[in-house]
């Protein structure tokens, strides 16, 4: 059996009278690609920032390798392992992709802050070297120097995923990678998010597009109203009644509503 | 060694030098994203603590200054547990609460000479001090600014959330530069002291944050250069435009202030403006050698290809 990498157990987290996230409980496999969907106002991305340190749960446990991650600051987390991105694209504007990048690398680096020249030249070189490595990976080697605020949507959307991935996380966390983005540029994330999964990456993927997920999620979870309604491969997922009634409503026949008919 | 100076010529520039070291203090906290009005508070902490310490106790000179810097390091580290728990305007409210605070509390009580002030302090200081000190501080901040802990200070500026989750302790970077700048305040006021050799609550004041607020905001965060260059070049402009009345200066930097704002409101080293006046052509080389991503130049990249209609 797999090893579980993260574990959500009853997590509970209400805003005033608002019950964001409200008993949800899923596991995440060592490796493996993990979505977790459902339909807007779910509590998907209340779930990552609660799983990134962002939030405290009102109740719950949600632990990694083990470990509590419940009241430790993202930044503890980050060094543990742990590397986002953001639902609404939140880079650095007014620096350029390598500025980036190299902000993401802040814990690769192992040099104390006063470091002589040397050997801080030598680091920084190598930083730079992982740096430019992963860019040409993700296909952005020809903008390096650009200003990230001058880089049309979808590009801007793969600085964040790099700058990320440059923290060499063990579970990355993306929420809504591919939004706003047209089908061309959703399939080439989905592609690298698989690529970044064999590299031995977990990744948890909080996404919309249904078919983005269907092709690349080992397992999937769906959320509504802050419960994980069902928890499987995403064949097994999707012909849950259950999913389906989340996502396209109740059939009004079998729920025995009262149908009123329409003239037509 | 500054012989060919007139006094009065030495003082300006013993003044000045000073003077960078509050503008250093200052953009300190606006490279992390604080806008604090606190230095001129901790200014006025080291140059009356350097001033009782040596007037009265008989202190060597040098010995009260670096107690005057310490001791506004360790009111910083106090003050900053629950100022810098505020954001925004709220902070900024703070640090202006706090610098009124101290200011207020030496003008009553008793060992600070109350508002008369503190005069007759020995007057130690010779230009070559103040240069080896400015060139001390300007060692670490380049070393700073080309480091990690430069790149943090500046992801923590433009979003402290985003950089957190990068791994990036936010608390602890604001505290120590929050720390270091009212160390630097600290030196800076004390260093004033024994150079003029008097002292009073009144110079302490808001208006004296004002200039260096201008300079500070007009050269920007890019580097620590533009605010250092920026107020030697308006402090020497001062002296030309001196004549007319000290009611110039204060309309100088109002309006200096308002066409920086309004075209370059990030400062004159904001590295947009670099790119856009065609400054930064140079492409960062890839460290990797051998694959030069240059083997087919794009030309003027960076240049926004319009197309006439």
């Amino acid at each position: 059996m797999t090893q579980a990498l993260l574990e959500a157990t009853d997590v509970i987290r209400h805003f005033g009278g608002v019950r964001a996230v409200d008993g949800a409980s899923f596991h995440i496999n060592k490796g493996e690609i993990f979505g977790l969907i459902g339909p807007n106002g779910a509590g998907k991305t209340t779930m990552v920032n609660l799983v990134t340190g962002y939030y405290a749960p009102t109740s719950g446990e949600i632990t990694i390798d083990g470990e509590s991650v419940l009241g430790v600051a993202p930044h503890h987390l980050a060094s543990r392992g742990l590397a986002r991105t953001f639902q609404n694209l939140q880079l650095f504007d007014g620096q350029t992709v390598l500025q980036n990048v190299l902000i993401g690398r802040h814990l690769q680096f192992k040099g104390r802050r006063w470091q002589m020249w040397g050997t801080r030249r030598r680091e920084e070189h190598e930083q730079r070297i992982a740096a430019f490595d992963l860019l040409e990976r993700l296909g952005l080697l020809d903008v390096v120097d650009d200003d990230v605020a001058d880089l049309p949507y979808g590009q801007r959307r793969r600085v964040e995923v790099a700058r990320a991935l440059a923290a060499e996380p063990r579970l990355l966390l993306l929420d809504e990678p591919t939004a706003g983005m047209t089908r061309k540029e959703s399939d080439e994330i989905g592609a690298l998010i698989k690529s970044v999964s064999q590299a031995g990456v977990t990744v948890l993927l909080v996404d919309h597009n249904v078919r983005l997920v269907t092709e690349v999620c080992d397992r999937v979870a769906v959320m509504d109203w802050g419960q994980v309604i069902a928890e499987g491969t995403p064949t097994e997922v999707w012909a849950d009644p259950k999913v389906q009634e989340a996502y396209l409503g109740v059939d009004r026949k079998k729920s025995g509503a009262v149908i009123v008919e329409e003239d037509s | 060694m500054f012989d060919f100076l007139t006094p009065l010529q030495q003082f300006t520039l013993d003044t000045t030098l000073i003077t960078t070291l509050l503008i250093i203090s200052v953009h300190m906290s606006f490279r992390t994203g604080l806008f604090s009005l606190a230095p001129i508070g901790f200014a006025a902490i080291g140059a009356y603590t350097t001033a009782i310490l040596v007037t009265k106790e008989g202190w060597p000179t040098w010995t009260g200054i670096a107690s005057g810097a310490l001791l506004a390091a360790m009111l910083a580290a106090v003050f900053a547990i629950p100022v810098l728990r505020l954001r925004g305007i709220y902070f900024a409210l703070g640090t202006v609460a706090l610098a009124q605070a101290i200011v207020i509390g030496i003008a009553n009580i008793d060992i600070t000479n109350g508002t008369l002030g503190i005069a007759g302090i020995p007057n130690e200081i010779e230009t070559w001090h103040l240069i080896v000190i400015l060139a001390v501080v300007f060692t670490f901040l380049q070393l700073e600014n080309r480091s990690r802990f430069g790149r943090a200070l500046a992801a923590v500026r433009l979003d402290e959330r985003t950089a957190n989750g990068l791994g990036i302790n936010v608390k602890w970077l604001q505290f120590t530069t929050f720390v270091a700048g009212s160390a630097i305040a600290g030196l800076a006021g004390a260093l004033e002291a024994h150079r003029t050799t008097v002292i009073s609550p009144e110079q302490y004041s808001f208006a004296a944050l004002i200039p260096l607020f201008t300079y500070a905001l007009i050269g920007g965060n890019g580097h620590w250069l533009g605010p250092v260059l920026t107020g030697w070049f308006l402090i020497t402009l001062r002296q030309q435009v001196d004549f007319l009345s000290t009611t110039w200066e204060e309309f100088m930097n109002g309006v200096l202030l308002i066409v920086a704002m309004i075209l370059a409101p990030s400062g004159l080293t904001d590295p947009r403006i670099a790119r856009r006046l065609g400054l930064r052509r140079r492409r960062e080389r890839d460290p990797r050698g051998d694959r030069q991503p240059a083997d087919d130049p794009v030309p003027d990249a960076d240049v926004p290809t319009t197309v006439p209609t």
